[in-house]
């Protein structure tokens, strides 16, 4: 009985080796064939520019005949994998979005393409002088060099319901520096939320702004505003040469949170763990009456769900305008706006560097970024308006659609994404120190002073075991918005 | 009667706490079936017009849900049979004999529980990155199993140990070799146990995010993950964050309905002594 | 006992040389690094002991381990309790057992995640139905909302843990329950003990092991917290909620302090190894396994 037993599980492991050798030898052998179709893979993630360039995909695989993998997953696995990619320096992934503050590190680590060259070499495709620079300097350019290439750019304007301020009887904000924008200060911009909290309208009981606090970084997203919108910055000398990191963040920090703490009283009080979305979603509910929030929140409040076809309850009552400025402000004076967004890179470990560049001209282009647009989806439509380049905002189709763009063309000029949230390697760790302050004045358990006296001091722990304080020990370079302004002149002659 | 009294109280008891569990399931299934304006009304809404249309976007047009429900499934029951392979003889070993190393390997093993799996993510990239396997199935079968297989020996372990060892040593008394006895005595009588194993090992599989999210890639990408993707910074779809939940909830659920017998035999295993 | 002193090596080899493989090189990945001071772009530098320094003065870190251990000790408990209370009660039902056991395993196959996802929807400020019905019931809610309130904060994550894993606790009771010898109880209730006495002095200590591994097995889960607080309160509001895991996915992968972030992790391991120690010892002096 006990041979039966042997001779059973012999046979049976003679039919499994046979079986795998059988399928091992029958895989079809690799085709050699002569011209092998290339596959890239790109890892994204599903900010609105993803839906309609996902859509678009097979347009570009069609004229260059690439295949794309196009992937849009969450935000801390597009850090993850491209980390741990880079780490081992894998070439599975070609192009990588790449968030605001990541380029420096990753350029540091030199896990980017440098692409000035390519720039120079495509330049009659690419067209770096219609970049606006501003946006160049503060999503791509790190240390004079242009690491990716913006694809789309996020300002924070203010959101206002022109209905209720037309009721109110409330001046409306000027929606371009070329108008009276002396009044539109932050005191008044304090006024109108105070004046419009409480009051009902059409049955409509409204809050007079909405605030987000959501540790870590929404919060800081939001009252980084108001810091580069009161004059302030992090350091005493960043992002020109030669670089200070002794930190400033405080003198005009402690106003800039008290102006977000007065605002958040005339703000739904659940505010305080709203995420960026949830302010916009609010809005969209319609008992809000001013939002200053980033640009891509002014077409997301047209629908009731993120990329979800549907009419929200403020679409024909809202207007866009410019953020306001302290007293006394000039053009030119300083900047005033936060600038943020996405911008694509090629993996110098990537074994198809040459695609990986054609799907990031492709993707940047004035072409498709005007077809993103325009746009229609099973996620709803006319989604897109966080344009990259000048001629975007020149064009007729696309002004009729998003009516808000030239607001939005001179925000730029007064934004500085380097100022607002310096892209230094150790941003995120800073980051998480001002949230957690932040968020507990917020919620009133400690005071203003108290919570910069923390600040102060976890960001000089912070900075000192890194090795920016007492002096940065790395290379310096003096970032500013000319040198890039400069920079893609040069690369457009050539 | 007191007895009756008491087992009216204890039928009401039993039927609220069903009730308050499967409440929020049931609201899941509500919001996979809204059309978004009632996502966020005020009052909730518990009437409301229902519609297919997630649905119709998860499973057909444009089918985003499938390859995802297929890869959850390939992920969990592939690692889960290995885990079984690996733990069972382990679990045996523990449960039937005394050794020297034993209580320091069964504390290893339950260490291991212990460590925080976000301390395997990278080191996990480099092993599979020089193995050619990231991305693919493997990968993934091979990381379950650091947490499958403590689970699994000590499951196992439990189980075997409420199967007496009267039962295999009198079979051997009559002469059958230990492996024979353990195939027809052992494996019937503990066949209960090792399915709920089994589907233990098979559920935290199916739950899990940080393997799959570290390892995988758009090819293997499981349902845990596809619908977290629609929780993102910028907005929040929630009605397919539903669909996706309902679907993860769905599989394992439905398993353990039809191996609900043996959850009930094996449960009932010490009873039935 | 059968002696074959080599057999149970073997029988033990094969999962033991693949979870070797397996944490061998993790081990020294995190122990290597640990010394180093290493951020993305930084060169790698040894600092010696100067991480795990780091780590322990950090008020950061105390404050996360108070929170982890507060947070699965409280869960624990309540999912003990409630687990057992529910574990009578479905003993004493005779039909639609299994359909109710098949039921009560639901939450737990809801990954923790999702749950989390699920729960904030469920808790937000007037439109959540928790918040909608608590406040029915007249209770006093913050007007943050109950995420968004340090105090509430808390326990709307122990909600979300609770809900999840108690029936599958009240399952593993429920097993041990029904395996409690018949004819003994039989015999205690023949004899005129009354229910009570009978739970105290025969079906308690019958239970009594799984009662410890079940509670063991949870809080070496809840110990490692992660993904309810992410989703559900971002560690906040300030740091009201962030356990150990939350504080190690922040500092190890959101700001890649590789260096600090292997120390941290090795800290949290030895300090949980000590903890499931001193409760080995503990349970096993009461009587326990």
């Amino acid at each position: 009985m006990q041979k039966k037993a042997i001779v059973a599980i012999i046979a049976v492991v003679v039919i499994i080796i046979a079986g795998v050798a059988a399928w091992l030898l029958m895989a079809p052998p690799t085709p050699i064939t002569p011209t092998e179709k290339v596959t890239i893979r790109v890892l994204a993630l599903q900010d609105p520019f993803w839906f309609p360039l996902n859509d678009l995909i097979p347009e570009f695989e069609e004229k260059y005949g690439i295949d794309v993998v196009f992937e849009g997953v969450s935000y801390y696995e597009v850090r993850l994998r491209a980390v741990s990619a880079f780490l081992a320096k894998s070439p599975d992934i070609d192009v990588v979005v790449v968030d605001q503050m990541w380029v420096a590190e990753y350029a540091d680590a030199g896990w980017l393409l440098p692409l000035d060259d390519l720039i120079k070499r495509d330049r009659e495709e690419v067209k770096p002088d219609d970049f606006i620079p501003e946006i160049v300097h503060a999503l791509s350019e790190w240390r004079g060099k242009i690491w990716t290439l913006p694809v789309a750019a996020y300002g924070q304007l203010v959101m206002y319901r022109k209905d209720v301020f037309d009721e109110l009887g409330l001046r409306h904000p000027p929606k371009s520096f070329k108008e009276d924008y002396e009044w539109w200060t932050w005191d008044k911009y304090l006024e109108y939320v105070k004046t419009i909290h409480g009051k009902t309208i059409n049955g409509v009981t409204f809050y007079g702004t909405v605030e987000v606090g959501q540790q870590p970084a929404p919060i800081v997203h939001k009252w980084t505003q108001y810091l580069i919108g009161m004059g302030g910055k992090w350091f005493e000398r960043f992002p020109e040469a030669p670089w200070n990191f002794e930190v400033k963040i405080h003198e005009k920090g402690k106003d800039a949170l008290k102006l977000f703490l007065e605002l958040y009283k005339y703000s739904p009080p659940e505010s305080i763990e709203y995420f960026w979305f949830d302010a916009g979603v609010r809005f969209g509910k319609g008992d809000i009456g001013i939002l200053l929030w980033w640009t891509p929140y002014c077409y997301l409040i047209k629908q009731p769900e993120y990329m979800v076809p549907g009419v929200s309850a403020v679409v024909g009552k809202y207007d866009v305008a410019l953020p306001p400025h302290p007293e006394g402000w000039k053009v030119g004076d300083h900047p005033i706006m936060s600038i943020g967004g996405w911008s694509l890179g090629i993996n110098p470990y990537s074994k198809h560097k040459e695609e990986a560049w054609k799907f990031i001209k492709w993707a940047t282009s004035f072409e498709t970024q005007k077809k993103m647009g325009l746009l229609k989806g099973d996620w709803g439509e006319y989604q897109f308006s966080d344009f990259v380049r000048y001629s975007l905002y020149k064009d007729p189709e696309l002004l009729e659609v998003y009516p808000w763009l030239p607001t939005q063309l001179e925000a730029w000029k007064v934004g500085n994404g380097k100022i607002s949230r310096p892209m230094i390697p150790l941003y995120f760790t800073l980051e998480g120190i001002l949230g957690r302050y932040l968020n507990d004045a917020m919620a009133g358990r400690i005071t203003v002073d108290e919570a910069f006296e923390g600040i102060l001091k976890e960001f000089n722990t912070a900075l000192k075991q890194n090795f920016y304080l007492p002096e940065y020990a790395g290379p310096m370079f003096d970032d500013t918005i000319e040198y890039v302004a400069d920079h893609l002149k040069k690369l457009a002659k050539g | 009667m007191k007895a009756k009294l008491l087992n009216y109280l204890r039928y009401i008891f039993v039927g609220l706490i069903v009730a308050m569990f499967m409440f929020p399931i049931v609201w899941v299934i509500m919001l996979s079936l809204k059309p978004p304006e009632y996502n966020f009304t005020i009052p909730p809404s518990f009437i409301f017009p229902p519609t297919l249309r997630h649905y119709w976007w998860s499973l057909v047009d444009p089918g985003y849900y499938n390859k995802h429900i297929y890869n959850s499934i390939i992920l969990s029951s592939v690692a889960t049979v290995m885990a079984i392979a690996l733990s069972a003889p382990a679990a045996y070993a523990f449960s039937r004999f005394g050794f020297k190393l034993k209580n320091f390997l069964m504390g290893w093993y339950l260490g291991l529980y212990l460590a925080p799996p976000i301390v395997f993510l990278t080191p996990y990239y480099f092993i599979m990155k020089s193995l050619g396997l990231i991305g693919t199935y493997p990968a993934i079968w091979i990381a379950f199993q650091i947490f499958s297989v403590p689970l699994g020996v000590w499951l196992l372990k439990n189980f075997f140990d409420e199967v007496p060892r009267e039962l295999e040593e009198a079979a051997m008394l009559d002469g059958c070799g230990r492996l024979r006895a353990l195939i027809h005595i052992i494996l019937p009588v503990g066949a209960p146990g090792f399915i709920i194993t089994a589907l233990f090992i098979f559920v935290f599989c199916w739950n899990n995010l940080l393997f799959p999210m570290a390892l995988g890639g758009p090819e293997v990408k499981p349902l845990t993950l596809s619908t977290m993707e629609h929780f993102r910074m910028i907005g929040v779809t929630w009605n397919y964050i539903a669909t996706g939940s309902v679907f993860i909830m769905t599989i394992p659920a439905i398993i353990f309905i039809i191996f609900r017998r043996y959850l009930v035999r094996g449960l009932m295993l010490g009873a039935a002594r | 006992m059968l002696k074959e002193s080599k057999y149970p090596y073997f029988l033990v080899l094969p999962s033991l040389i693949f979870l070797i493989l397996l944490t061998i090189y993790p081990l020294f990945y995190a122990l290597y690094y640990s010394f180093h001071y290493w951020v993305i772009g930084s060169p790698v530098i040894f600092i010696g002991l100067d991480n795990y320094y780091f780590v322990l003065t950090n008020p950061l870190f105390i404050n996360s381990l108070i929170i982890t251990l507060k947070f699965s000790g409280i869960v624990v408990a309540i999912q003990l309790l409630l687990g057992l209370a529910i574990a009578l009660g479905v003993s004493g039902i005779k039909r639609g057992q299994g359909l109710i056991c098949a039921l009560l395993i639901m939450p737990m196959s809801v990954a923790p995640v999702i749950a989390g996802i699920i729960f904030r929807y469920l808790y937000f400020k007037g439109t959540g139905v928790v918040h909608y019905f608590l406040s029915l019931l007249g209770i006093p809610l913050p007007p943050e909302g109950i995420l968004g309130n340090p105090d509430t904060a808390f326990w709307g994550l122990v909600v979300t843990d609770v809900w999840e894993w108690t029936p599958f606790i009240s399952l593993i009771i429920l097993a041990s329950l029904l395996s409690v010898p018949s004819d003994i109880v039989e015999a205690a209730r023949v004899d005129g003990a009354s229910s009570v006495k009978i739970f105290r002095h025969i079906t308690l200590p019958l239970i009594k092991p799984t009662l410890f591994i079940a509670a063991m097995l949870r809080f070496m889960q809840a110990y490692n917290t992660f993904d309810i607080v992410y989703v559900e309160t971002g560690g906040g509001p300030g740091t009201t909620t962030q356990t150990l895991s939350h504080y190690l996915f922040y500092e190890g992968l959101v700001y890649y302090r590789l260096g600090y972030a292997s120390a941290l992790t090795l800290i949290i391991f030895l300090i949980a190894i000590v903890v499931i120690n001193i409760y080995l010892k503990f349970t096993i002096f009461r009587g326990g396994e």
